[in-house]
């Protein structure tokens, strides 16, 4: 029962190569004075040397900071009272708003903040409105401060995701005791309910914290046009700062980054060991009660409604609409410029229709070969505790440490300096194959939460009766879990929808997709084209939501 | 050729940092049924994991039939699925997946028997086992009683030597698990098979069993039939877990032979040694609940006892004596008035430790 078969240690392996040899690469690249593929080439510390005297560095390391900082303290204690209002009391309408919350995880900021400059910047609609009412616009949407807003505004749903889960698992009688004690419904709330879900909320505020260190799209959009760069832009710019590729600076910046946030994964493992210490399990058929708020419900759902809107209701809003209109400025109306024209260009643009084709193949097909990958990785480590599982667990830990944009730059120099991987560059298996390292951990949770549904002794039971370890897998284990592995396609397929950042630096004829298409063309200012592939972008992820609406499918546990 | 169907041999378990079995050795003849009974912990059903292979142990050997399945000696350990045996277990492990037909036969597919031939079979066994008309079904759609001999089915249907069988009434309800223990035993005795079966009742073992394993601490307590563990415990943690005990402490003030004198405050009784103790020790006394009987006359080893409290039972009246303190409790078939009772243990039912 304890050996591991052969089989299961070479995935295990291949995992861990697929991992660890693109971020040895870029260690080792940070280390050298000149491209690791060229014959000259020294050990040196040149590389960090330099990053650490440019003056450009520390700015964005500094940004990178307050926008973590600031991330941290709007989402935790957002997320954490949302969580409360949605899964404890009877808040109107939580059964519409919990899909409308999960947007920002679904949709890509490059098109969230996209969708502001279009709604709220200088020119958007809603500002040339407020400046109409009363004479000029009070905020400025490239400021530092509205980048760390809406930068924790829509990473509220994060830590929402995990406090209502620890929530869901919290007894109701815990609560019932403190209103029969005398508390009100927000006594409740800040002196027994949020408490015991504190590490849930440590955790979650953990994981923000290091998501912070990662934004691109965002800081890339609206960062621009004030010159705000964080450590993420900083990197994507050094080509041009310095007109020629110099990867051990690149590398040098990547390495930074992953200093910071892989302390931050790791300390998010230690926090998970305490996750459950105040939690106390609901025994079976302990039903959950929701506290009725009485008069706050009204004033709760108000503002529940106006977190939606600023987060989510604006930039979506604007980002269709821009998709719809030739130029917007003031004293244009909406039905004078209305158009088709943008998505006829991007029809008639063979790379951009490509991008749409190769977006929908790369989540279709490509996410279910990534679940088929993912099961594999998980059926390996299943009911196991050894050398092999321990070193298959951080593996599978580490991508959440590593941001899209370094991971598809780590991926490109595999791909183009690994012989067997070479004739793959210019494919979609490239791509693919970044994707699913990036989102890894994510896609190994979807598993395992299916894996451990499984009762051990409906495995131990066919054993017994005969079958070998193969057969229980392909007899009883898959077949039980095979709804949970469709519904993990799913989610797969719109992560993979919403990946911007990854294929940046694998953009090429043949491996375009929407979000590096998008990322590209930002550089380039085509507003119309960008517009218009978001909206397929919006509706690509519309489908899957759709679906899993549709079937009941859990779109976080 | 033995009949000893399976043997165990100074069996140790380590599971992490925990040594669960401490060395069992353990026999089961052709159609026999022992019980494996012991507290939580004790590691009974360790033990029968171990034996079917879903346990891997640190020593010892284990052979089915005339196949060594375990030897760490010769470092030899065949796999679970190679040992050919029968297990029902306590959740029963329905695959809920397949239905009924399904589920049983699945250890005959694996055996590669002709497809017609397994209908026949799994027909046999359904029908046997009075669920003839439940082929079609998914588990979900049975009542427990039905789900716990789907599960038998499943482990009879392929012939194994041995059944192994982890708490196989404890989900079902009081009343059927009575019906069920009959059942059952009467079910493996007209297949002559041999089994081995995890409880954590004691009742249901003698029920059951043809021989009883009593573990404590991860070690055989006391093997032996059902009459001997009640009848003739060795040791107090036997006796104590067997039936319902009355327990009480004194001071032994004379032996003589086999039996000895217990004192203590205010009273004075006779009962049998079942363990070496010399004059001036403290003891335990143990008498089983329905040993303390109503007695007409002062004799030997009769008490005047002050009566507490008595309850009715339906089927007996429980009384609860007052002894110098500690409460003595016994069963009769009418009720008797406050005050003070003539008692009488027998010295033959008052076991000294």
């Amino acid at each position: 029962m304890k050996k591991m078969s052969l089989a299961k240690i070479a995935v295990i392996l291949l995992t861990a190569i697929a991992v660890f040899l693109p971020i040895g690469l870029l260690c080792w690249q940070s280390f050298l004075d000149a491209p690791f593929f060229q014959a000259q080439k020294l050990y040196s510390l040149d590389a960090y040397r330099f990053i650490f005297e440019d003056p450009d560095f520390k700015r964005s390391f500094l940004n990178s900071l307050y926008i973590s900082c600031g991330m941290g303290l709007i989402a935790v204690p957002m997320g954490s009272v949302l969580a409360f209002l949605m899964v404890r009391t009877d808040l109107p309408g939580r059964r519409w708003i919990e899909p409308l919350l999960l947007i920002p995880v679904f949709v890509s900021p490059m098109i969230l903040c996209f969708g502001y400059t279009v709604a709220v910047g200088p020119v958007g609609f809603i500002s040339l409105w407020v400046q109409k009412l009363v004479g000029s616009v009070p905020w400025n949407l490239y400021s530092m401060t509205s980048i760390v807003l809406i930068a924790g505004l829509s990473h509220v749903p994060h830590v929402y995701l995990y406090t209502s889960s620890a929530l869901r698992s919290l007894s109701s009688d815990v609560e019932e005791a403190a209103r029969v004690a005398g508390a009100g419904p927000l006594k409740v709330a800040t002196t027994v309910s949020l408490p015991m879900v504190m590490p849930a909320m440590l955790y979650s505020g953990v994981l923000v914290f290091f998501l912070g260190f990662q934004v691109f799209g965002l800081a890339l959009v609206l960062g621009d046009p004030e010159g705000h760069l964080v450590l993420a832009t900083y990197l994507y710019k050094l080509t041009n700062k310095l007109g020629i590729p110099s990867y051990h600076l690149m590398a040098a910046v990547a390495m930074c980054i992953v200093a910071i946030t892989v302390p931050m994964v790791l300390s998010q493992r230690f926090l998970l060991r305490n996750a459950h210490k105040y939690i106390t399990l609901k025994g079976k058929g302990a039903r959950q009660r929701t506290l009725p708020l009485g008069a706050l419900r009204w004033v709760a759902a108000a503002l529940v409604f106006l977190w939606l809107a600023v987060t989510v209701i604006i930039p979506l809003v604007g980002v269709i609409f821009r998709a719809f209109v030739t130029n917007w400025g003031e004293g244009v109306t909406f039905l004078e410029a209305f158009t088709l024209d943008n998505f006829k260009q991007v029809f008639e643009q063979t790379n951009l229709m490509r991008g749409v084709v190769n977006t929908i193949l790369l989540g279709v097909i490509g996410g279910g070969l990534s679940v088929l990958c993912f099961t594999f990785i998980g059926l390996a480590s299943h009911r196991k505790n050894n050398g092999w599982t321990r070193l298959l667990d951080y593996t599978v830990m580490t991508p959440r440490a590593i941001p899209g944009l370094l991971a598809g730059l780590a991926f490109l120099w595999v791909f183009l300096f690994f012989p067997p991987l070479v004739p793959f560059r210019k494919t979609l298996v490239s791509l693919w194959l970044a994707y699913s390292v990036v989102w890894l951990a994510y896609g190994m949770r979807l598993i395992s939460t299916s894996l451990l549904q499984v009762g051990p002794e409906l495995e131990e039971c066919a054993r017994v009766t005969g079958a070998t370890p193969g057969q229980v897998n392909r007899h009883v284990t898959i077949p039980l879990i095979r709804y949970g592995l469709l519904a993990s396609w799913l989610m797969i397929f719109m992560i993979f929808e919403r990946e911007y950042s990854t294929g940046v630096y694998l953009l090429g004829p043949g491996t375009e997709v929407i979000g590096s298409l998008m990322v590209s063309l930002w550089g380039a200012g085509a507003i119309e084209i960008i517009s218009a592939l978001s909206f397929i972008n919006i509706l690509l992820v519309s489908v899957g939501m759709g679906i899993a609406l549709r079937y009941g499918v859990k779109l976080h546990d | 050729m033995t009949d000893i169907e399976l043997s165990v041999q100074d069996l140790h378990v380590t599971l992490g940092k925990n040594h669960i079995l401490k060395g069992v050795s353990l026999e089961v003849n052709r159609g026999e049924i022992v019980a494996l009974l012991g507290p939580s912990g004790s590691g009974k059903t360790t033990l029968l994991r171990a034996i079917a292979g879903l346990e891997l142990p640190s020593q010892g050997a284990i052979r089915i039939g005339e196949q060594m399945v375990f030897d760490s000696a010769k470092q030899l350990e065949v796999p679970v699925e190679k040992r050919a045996l029968g297990f029902v277990f306590q959740s029963y492990a329905l695959w809920p997946h397949r239905t009924v037909d399904q589920n049983v036969a699945y250890g005959l597919k694996l055996r590669k028997v002709p497809a017609g031939e397994i209908r026949e079979r799994v027909q046999t066994v359904l029908n046997n086992l009075g669920l003839g008309e439940l082929g079609e079904r998914h588990p979900h759609q049975l009542s427990g009683g039905q789900q716990q001999r789907v599960a038998l089915a499943r482990s009879l249907v392929y012939n194994p030597r041995v059944i192994l069988l982890d708490e196989p009434l404890s989900n079902l309800d009081a009343k059927l698990r009575e019906e069920a223990r009959i059942w059952l035993r009467q079910l493996i005795i007209s297949l002559n098979l041999s089994a081995v079966c995890v409880t954590h009742d004691q009742a249901e073992a003698m029920a059951l069993a043809d021989k009883v394993v009593l573990l404590k601490e991860g070690a055989i307590e006391q093997s032996g039939t059902p009459q001997e563990l009640y009848g003739e415990p060795r040791s107090l943690f036997v006796a104590e877990f067997m039936g319902a005990n009355n327990t009480f402490g004194g001071r032994i003030s004379q032996v003589a032979g086999g039996s000895a004198q217990l004192e203590g405050d205010g009273w004075s009784l006779r009962g049998r040694l079942r363990s070496p103790l010399h004059v001036g020790d403290t003891a335990t006394a143990v008498v089983r609940l329905e040993k303390v009987q109503l007695a007409e006359t002062a004799r030997a080893n009769t008490l005047l006892l002050r009566l507490s409290t008595s309850v009715y039972l339906g089927s007996a009246w429980e009384y609860v004596f007052d002894l110098a303190g500690t409460p003595i409790r016994g069963y009769g078939n009418e009720p008797i008035q406050p005050g003070e009772q003539l008692v009488e243990i027998s010295p033959e039912h008052l076991w000294l430790f």
